[in-house]
């Protein structure tokens, strides 16, 4: 199964700091591939290295695809994670 | 031989030298391995799970020395050891015929060097995170660990090494280690602040040392004026070890202390949890100076009901034991955003919506921590609550407006934080209107001075010792008159403010909890009438040569 989102991020730090370490973990705990694309650069939703050296700041539009079983349910759980007491989220 | 750093944590420091080896020597790495490919990820996979059980371990005893905060930051390495960013280059390049070492070394600088290039402070950080790391993993690869080289350790003990992590520093073994000193780092790096929360005399940036200094000499460690004396005359051992000796026997003195010309001083610490103030209370604090509420707000999922607060706050005030606690409300800015609270990004944070500003635009929420906090104080009497960034009596207003809405009547004492210079200017007329005040030197120096203390090129810039932040401070304490005001904030801590601060008239400081014995030793041996004329000229400074040299004057009148 492969899934795909787009969502603008809330926090305003961006997913920087603390919020890309919870991001990370929280997509752990999924075994399906799962991957962020920022302004054309992709990276692994699993790897913190990967998610900072994106760069991604407050309202970027990111993507986050899955592929693998859980997909669904991770893609849902990490859009949450990024519109969480922000603005609006943008389902596709 | 002296070589000139930067003083991070003040305070000498005698002792032999203890010289560390390299962080990740790759020149002395085998680079190849000769064992098979399987063999080597074995050995990889057993020192990645060998360094996973030193980290948690490590995060206990940093909750346990420093405090929650600093605890989750060295959990944060764990992390590293499971990111496929960094564990699927160095798997590969075994594959490739690397020994494990090697991979873990070279595949480490590599990604510690990405993000040390990104202009971004917090990522530089990281970098150092990911090199701590891969240190500790070759460690295990290699038997030349560290933690063993800092194990072992016997009598006054001065460490010496390039640059100390982070986990190297919070490990120290305190019943030996008098200094430290390190040929590169910064007063803003997280393991300096470690050094200056562990009370551990300490220079960093002294170039040169590894190339002058061998392990087993002479030192003497100077972390007032940033300097480090290898082979020193006997002249000077004898001048550091009095001022060295004060500060390696500190007994817990747990009754609060008095001057030798009978002044009171309260000494207490700062906490950010229940288990900070059980360590609080076991460093001998009269009580806390400042309890930090956003810890339990960050470490929720979404904002912590009435009933939560109540149970952590009640948590907070039953580890004092009686003594006095200070809960600061909610003080977070876009700089620390919280679950549940949205915040604009903002252009500048720092001066933006943060502290009592970002609280008043949600009342809900100021209203439900009042109550929690009420709910408190009926069980523990000596609770207070204080508000942070007020800049103008408005603000009071409206926080007693929201106090009002939240409860019935006030069960605690009430006050504010001093930390934006326009406050200062009203204290005078804030007095009248609440029960005590507390100084944040940190960021009241950042704004007097419009210097960020975490700015590595403005170092030279952002010092308490600043002659307008000197006389800040005594305003203060003189305009308060009759009301009580406590100082907060790193300058509390610093062992040359002490005498600055009795003389100004400060009676109440909170430090970092493991310098509460310390503080407490000099309170006992210090004669402030014999201080105050110095502390006079020094308010009369005009330079920082002119602060220079009335700071050594007291420390003569002290000694």
């Amino acid at each position: 199964m492969s899934v795909s989102r787009q969502v603008v991020v809330a926090d305003p730090l961006g997913l920087h700091a603390r919020p890309a370490a919870e991001f990370v973990e929280r997509a752990r705990n999924y075994t399906c591939d799962l991957t962020i694309e920022n302004d054309g650069n992709v990276g692994n939703c699993k790897s913190l290295l990967s998610l900072l050296k994106l760069g991604i700041v407050h309202g970027a539009s990111v993507t986050i695809s899955a592929r693998g079983e859980d997909a669904e349910a991770a893609v849902t759980s990490l859009v949450e994670l990024l519109v969480a007491g922000g603005p609006q989220p943008e389902p596709q | 031989m002296i070589l000139t750093g930067t003083g991070v944590c003040g305070g000498t420091a005698v002792g032999t030298l203890v010289l560390l080896s390299g962080l990740l020597d790759l020149d002395r790495t085998t680079k190849t391995s000769s064992s098979s490919s399987e063999e080597s990820l074995i050995l990889l996979r057993s020192a990645v799970e060998a360094s996973r059980v030193e980290i948690e371990e490590l995060t206990e005893t940093a909750r346990a020395r420093l405090g929650s905060e600093h605890a989750a930051i060295i959990h944060a390495q764990v992390l590293v050891l499971d990111d496929p960013e960094w564990l699927d280059p160095i798997v590969e390049a075994i594959g490739r015929g690397a020994s494990p070492e090697a991979a873990v070394g070279l595949v480490s600088e590599e990604v510690a060097g990405l993000l040390a290039a990104l202009a971004d402070e917090y990522l530089k950080e990281r970098a150092s995170d990911v090199l701590d790391v891969a240190q500790r993993v070759v460690g295990h690869l290699t038997g030349r660990s560290r933690s063993q080289e800092l194990s072992d350790l016997r009598g006054d003990v001065i460490i010496g090494a390039h640059e100390l992590t982070p986990t190297d520093t919070i490990n120290l073994d305190l019943s030996v280690v008098r200094g430290i000193v390190t040929e590169v780092g910064a007063r803003t790096s997280h393991a300096a602040i470690i050094a200056r929360q562990l009370g551990i005399p300490a220079v960093v940036g002294a170039t040169g040392l590894l190339a002058a200094a061998t392990s087993g000499q002479l030192v003497i460690v100077n972390g007032d004026d940033g300097t480090c004396v290898i082979n020193p005359d006997a002249a000077s051992v004898k001048a550091a070890s009095v001022s060295a000796a004060a500060r390696s026997h500190r007994p817990v003195i747990t009754e609060r202390v008095v001057t030798r010309d009978g002044i009171g001083v309260t000494v207490m610490a700062n906490a950010s949890s229940p288990e900070d103030v059980e360590r609080a209370v076991r460093f001998g604090a009269d009580g806390i100076g400042l309890f930090r509420t956003e810890f339990l707000y960050m470490q929720s999922d979404g904002l912590p009901d009435e009933m939560q607060q109540f149970t952590y706050y009640d948590a907070v005030a039953t580890a004092a034991e009686g003594r006095p606690v200070t809960f600061r409300t909610l003080d977070v800015g876009g700089d620390k955003p919280v679950p549940g609270l949205p915040m604009p990004a903002e252009e500048n944070p720092f001066l933006g919506v943060r502290g009592i500003r970002l609280a008043l635009q949600h009342r809900a929420v100021l209203e439900d921590q009042f109550r929690a906090l009420a709910r408190t104080a009926a069980r523990h009497p000596g609770i207070s609550v204080m508000v942070p960034m007020v800049s103008g009596l408005e603000e009071l207003d409206d926080v007693r407006e929201v106090m009002a809405a939240a409860i019935p009547e006030a069960v605690f004492s009430f006050g504010t934080m001093v930390e934006v210079p326009s406050i200062v200017m009203l204290v005078r007329e804030i007095v009248d209107e609440v029960d005590f005040l507390s100084v944040g030197t940190n960021d009241l120096t950042a704004y007097l001075l419009a210097a960020d203390r975490g700015n590595r090129d403005l170092e030279y810039l952002y010092t308490e010792f600043h002659p307008a932040v000197l006389r800040v401070l005594h305003r203060i304490r003189v305009h308060a008159d009759e009301t009580p005001v406590s100082v907060c904030g790193e300058f509390a801590g610093d062992p040359r403010s002490l005498a600055l601060l009795l003389g100004m008239g400060y009676r109440s400081l909170s430090v970092s909890a493991p310098l509460v014995p310390e503080i407490k030793a000099r309170v006992r041996a210090m004669n402030v009438s014999a201080i105050s004329p110095v502390v006079e000229r020094l308010l009369k400074a005009r330079r920082h040569a002119d602060v220079d040299r009335c700071l050594v004057e007291l420390s003569e009148a002290e000694a």
